[in-house]
């Protein structure tokens, strides 16, 4: 496969001066190696829409990051920078625009810093959230990460890509929590974020903001450049978790019940990643905790005074859990996720359980961020149901739905998850059904705020308030900060200006 | 290097007596189909370790067969985050070497994408699919093993002892194909639950 536009003269230079930058073993065009890069999940699976790399590319410094721009900048090749390649169900290693060559960043695994006085972390692409983990085990150093579900994936991937775990608040909005970034401009030039433009900055990882205008957002969900380190905060080990639920019985009820909710993080009494459940006759909502002993135990107390003070709302609290020395085990019992423990426990649920006796495979989310306000959550709970039939035409196509994640600090997100396969004609009608959905709810205020690649520009038209304004003016920059238009085209809805005129 | 205890559950007791013994007794008179079919082939691929999902006692009895030739056995139920983490990154990162399993598709479809970045890839898989009436069907899936999905079929409900002998001693030919397989790519939307047969190996083996 060739990049469009792009002569077979012009790739073949290209490639070896890739070689030339990286080492020819680090080269990769074979069919057999290319199947490694495509996305798992594709909604497109085997079907002639499908995204798909012509090569691949893996640096392992940032000098050779600069050589392998340079060269495709001269070449106008389509790059695709990559971390470890494992965000499934947002597209994986595969490029949102066919016949790019993946810029895999995988061997740029080193954890560069670890700083405990002041808890943050620098580090390249390739580190996985088991890799910092180890690391810090390893040390005996007394912090957290916070890893995703599942862990295996890239630190920097999981970040620039909008994703969050499961831990307190900042660390769990894992773009919330960086600080400094370092970035190679398509055209291969090295530029550092915040304080990190300053030269022998000693604090580019202890203040985000640096100097005039922020840069940073810029690179998430973003096409502008690649992120060669970036910097994080990480969490003091707490000394131990609290957490409680409160539960409900009727829709009424759960009105205050999110009220107090709202009211309790932002006054910072609650931390952790809280979890909503029901929907049908009741509603249950678990409140988890962490700091020190007496600090969290009487956090806990004063949301249970707050939460008992609705009318039908019951509260029971789970026993205190101290958290573990760096090195020793988790508690027994936990979810691990919730203790800083990366894993990849999720994957099992896709076997066979008690709980899950039909497993599918692959699987894509609908996640619209919607207000957090109880009546928003049981009108998109009511949406979804009165939607779903006719939206599936009638089968049962294994939407399933809605899991309200109040995980992001302030806002909801109603996730549908879709389950996807490698049968063409299945997918077919999951493709139409995601569609309906996307458009319904962008009609009632609601839209993603993360999207497999298949339906990135779909999610990006919702975007659309006065004429697509903030989409042109992401266009703008684009064409300024990458004028040969090469870095991740289409990714996020953003296209270069020669495919955006094709 | 020994694996210690799972953290997410112990060890379930072996095959009975019984079953062992049937199995076994199954096993020397088997045809060789599988065997001459992996035979022969292929440069030598060491299994270093059968992984089995020890929920599935099919798992289990195939695993002590696995044993009993030889192979190391290493359980997981479902989550393999422990056998990667505590034992396979490090090996793997100083030596790739060949593994086996009978496990659910999630531990293979992990450990495949895992061992890519080791230059492993999976060389054999098979599917083994309960049909609701006390039976398996078996599917090959990617291997040059002719004749060994009758061979399981004729073995009925040996099939594991079966299956463990056809992977420890024809581990060797199933190193040439390297494609990868399906399920690293995705899964069937809704199929019936299926255990899934594999050994993942270096891909310089082929």
């Amino acid at each position: 496969m060739l990049p469009q536009g792009i002569s077979e003269r012009d790739f073949a230079r290209a490639l070896d001066e890739f070689r030339a930058a990286v080492g020819a073993e680090w080269v990769f065009s074979s069919d057999e190696d290319m199947q490694l890069y495509r996305d798992a999940y594709s909604p497109f699976w085997g079907e002639p829409e499908e995204r798909l790399a012509s090569a691949a590319v893996a640096p392992s410094t940032v000098e050779q990051v600069q050589a392998v721009m340079r060269a495709a900048n001269r070449y106008r090749i389509p790059v695709y920078p990559i971390s470890t390649g494992r965000n499934l169900a947002y597209g994986g290693a595969a490029p949102v625009y066919s016949g790019s060559v993946v810029l895999d960043l995988k061997r740029m695994n080193r954890v560069l810093e670890v700083d405990t006085r002041n808890a943050s972390a620098l580090v390249e692409p390739g580190v996985s959230y088991f890799d910092l983990y180890n690391y810090i085990q390893e040390r005996g150093l007394d912090v957290w990460i916070d890893p995703p579900d599942p862990g295996w994936g890239s630190v920097i991937g999981n970040a620039l890509d909008g994703g969050g775990g499961w831990t307190a608040y900042p660390f769990r909005d894992h773009f919330g929590a960086h600080c400094g970034m370092e970035i190679v401009t398509a055209e291969g030039d090295v530029v550092r974020t915040g304080m990190g433009a300053l030269p022998n900055a000693k604090s580019w990882q202890e203040n985000k903001w640096g100097y005039g205008p922020w840069v940073d957002g810029l690179f998430r969900q973003s096409n502008m450049g690649v992120v060669t380190k970036m910097g994080f905060w990480l969490m003091p080990r707490p000394e131990a978790y609290i957490s409680g639920t409160a539960q409900i019985g009727n829709d009424a009820g759960v009105v205050a019940l999110i009220d107090t909710l709202n009211l309790l993080e932002n006054e910072h009494v609650i931390n952790g990643s809280t979890q909503l459940g029901g929907g049908g006759q009741g509603w249950s909502l678990q409140i988890p905790i962490y700091g020190p002993a007496n600090v969290i135990r009487a956090q806990l107390d004063y949301a249970r005074s707050r939460f008992e003070a609705i009318e039908g709302c019951t509260f029971n609290e789970t026993e205190m859990v101290r958290t573990t020395p760096p090195g020793a085990e988790p508690p027994p019992g936990v979810r691990l996720v919730n203790f800083g423990v990366p894993n990849l426990s999720t994957f099992s649920l896709l076997g066979r359980s008690q709980f899950q006796p039909n497993p599918a495979g692959g699987h894509i989310g609908f996640s619209p961020i919607i207000p957090r306000r109880g009546e928003e959550l049981i009108k998109f709970r009511d949406f979804y149901r009165s939607n779903l039939a006719e939206i599936s035409g009638g089968e049962n196509l294994g939407i399933q739905g809605p899991v309200f994640m109040t995980n992001w600090e302030r806002s909801l997100v109603g996730l549908i998850m879709f389950p996807i396969s490698k049968n063409a004609g299945e997918n077919a009608k999951i493709r139409v059904a995601f569609e309906r959905w996307v458009a319904l709810a962008a009609e009632q205020g609601w839209a993603e705020y993360r999207a497999p690649a298949a339906f990135q520009d779909l999610v990006s038209d919702t975007y659309s308030y006065n004429d697509h304004a903030l989409r042109k003016l992401r266009e703008r920059i684009k064409d300024a900060v990458d004028p040969n238009g090469i870095i991740s085209a289409g990714r996020y809805g953003v296209w270069p200006k020669h495919l955006r005129d094709a | 290097m020994e694996l210690p205890a799972a953290r997410h559950g112990g060890r379930q007791p072996m095959t009975d007596r019984r079953k062992f013994l049937k199995a076994a007794a199954v096993l020397s008179t088997a045809p060789l189909a599988a065997r001459a079919a992996f035979a022969g082939n292929g440069s030598a691929a060491r299994l270093d370790a059968v992984v089995i999902d020890s929920r599935h006692e099919a798992a289990r009895v195939f695993g002590d067969f696995a044993a009993l030739a030889g192979a190391p056995r290493r359980e997981v139920q479902g989550d393999i985050t422990d056998l990667w983490q505590r034992e396979l990154v490090q090996r793997w990162r100083e030596a790739p070497a060949a593994v086996a399993g009978l496990t659910e598709r999630p531990a293979l479809f992990l450990l495949e994408r895992l061992g890519w970045d080791h230059g492993l890839r999976v060389v054999f898989e098979a599917e083994h699919l309960p049909n609701g009436v006390g039976g398996v069907q078996h599917r090959i899936v990617q291997s040059n093993a002719a004749g060994l999905e009758l061979e399981l079929a004729a073995a009925g409900s040996d099939w594991p002892a079966v299956l463990a002998d056809a992977l420890i001693h024809g581990s060797r030919a199933a190193t040439r194909d390297t494609r990868p397989s399906g399920a690293a790519m995705a899964a069937n939307l809704a199929e019936p639950t299926k255990l899934y047969s594999w050994i993942i190996a270096p891909r310089t083996a082929a």
